[in-house]
């Protein structure tokens, strides 16, 4: 794997997590009715604007390797999901999730070295 | 009709449905993307030129319906039982690239799924518990 490749999976899995965390923002923003409904829109449209982009990334992706490849590194945006969701959302991140992180990290850099 | 309808509501075999669904789509997405690859346009990486493909149409439609089975399947299913068991995509998608795509999974690459999974599996039930009470 190229190093451009390499930061193409990143910069994709990045995409789809920030769409995540953009969406969950964007639904609790819906719960304050201090805030105006153009920042709840530009919210959820930051968030689907995400998503696009790693959509199309990811088939761009899949023109230059196996999906039995490329497909585990989507593993890995579980662990960004809750690490960004800790750090930016305050969610928490218990022992458990910590492990099963190690473990799908350990998994990802075997098939990576596949 | 009634019955028919009922069946086929069935929230078991709506995740079913959903699991195959979802794997079929990455495997339409891999197809399409196959069938445009130009390592020469630079514009390759983007995907945008993968859309002249019917491959990738199918898998965004079967990417959406899967979305709508498995909403159907939450409606009845703990969150905690069909977490867990929604990553059995992962088990599905390479054994999908092996059996339809003819890809070549070497031990190591196994190896490496099934570690995978298993992370998957000691993340899922708390994560589920989570959403569940929420």
């Amino acid at each position: 794997m190229t190093y451009v490749a390499a930061l193409l999976i990143f910069f994709s899995l990045s995409c789809f997590v920030a769409g995540q965390i953009l969406l969950k923002h964007a639904m609790d923003l819906t719960e304050r009715q201090s805030v105006a409904r153009s920042s709840r829109v530009l919210v959820f449209a930051g968030a689907i604007g995400a998503f696009a982009v790693n959509f199309f990334l990811n088939i761009g992706l899949l023109q230059r390797f196996d999906l039995s490849y490329f497909f585990p590194f989507q593993g890995l945006s579980v662990i960004l999901v809750a690490l960004f969701g800790a750090w930016l959302l305050k969610e928490k991140v218990g022992p458990r999730l910590t492990i099963g992180s190690l473990v799908i990290s350990a998994g990802v850099i075997l098939v990576s070295m596949s | 009709m009634d019955r028919a309808r009922h069946w086929f509501l069935n929230p078991w075999l709506q995740l079913w449905i959903c699991v195959l669904l979802a794997t079929a789509a990455e495997v339409f997405l891999k197809l399409g993307a196959n069938e445009t690859t130009d390592p020469a346009s630079s514009w390759s990486w983007t995907g945008f030129p993968s859309l002249r493909s019917v491959w990738v149409w199918w898998g965004i439609i079967a990417s959406v319906v899967s979305l709508f089975n498995w909403l159907t399947a939450l409606k009845k299913l703990p969150l905690t039982i069909a977490f867990p068991l929604g990553n059995v995509v992962h088990i599905l998608v390479p054994l999908s690239s092996w059996i339809f795509l003819g890809e070549l999974i070497r031990p190591l690459r196994w190896c490496g799924i099934g570690l995978v999974l298993f992370g998957l599996a000691i993340i899922a039930k708390p994560a589920a518990r989570l959403e569940e009470k929420i």
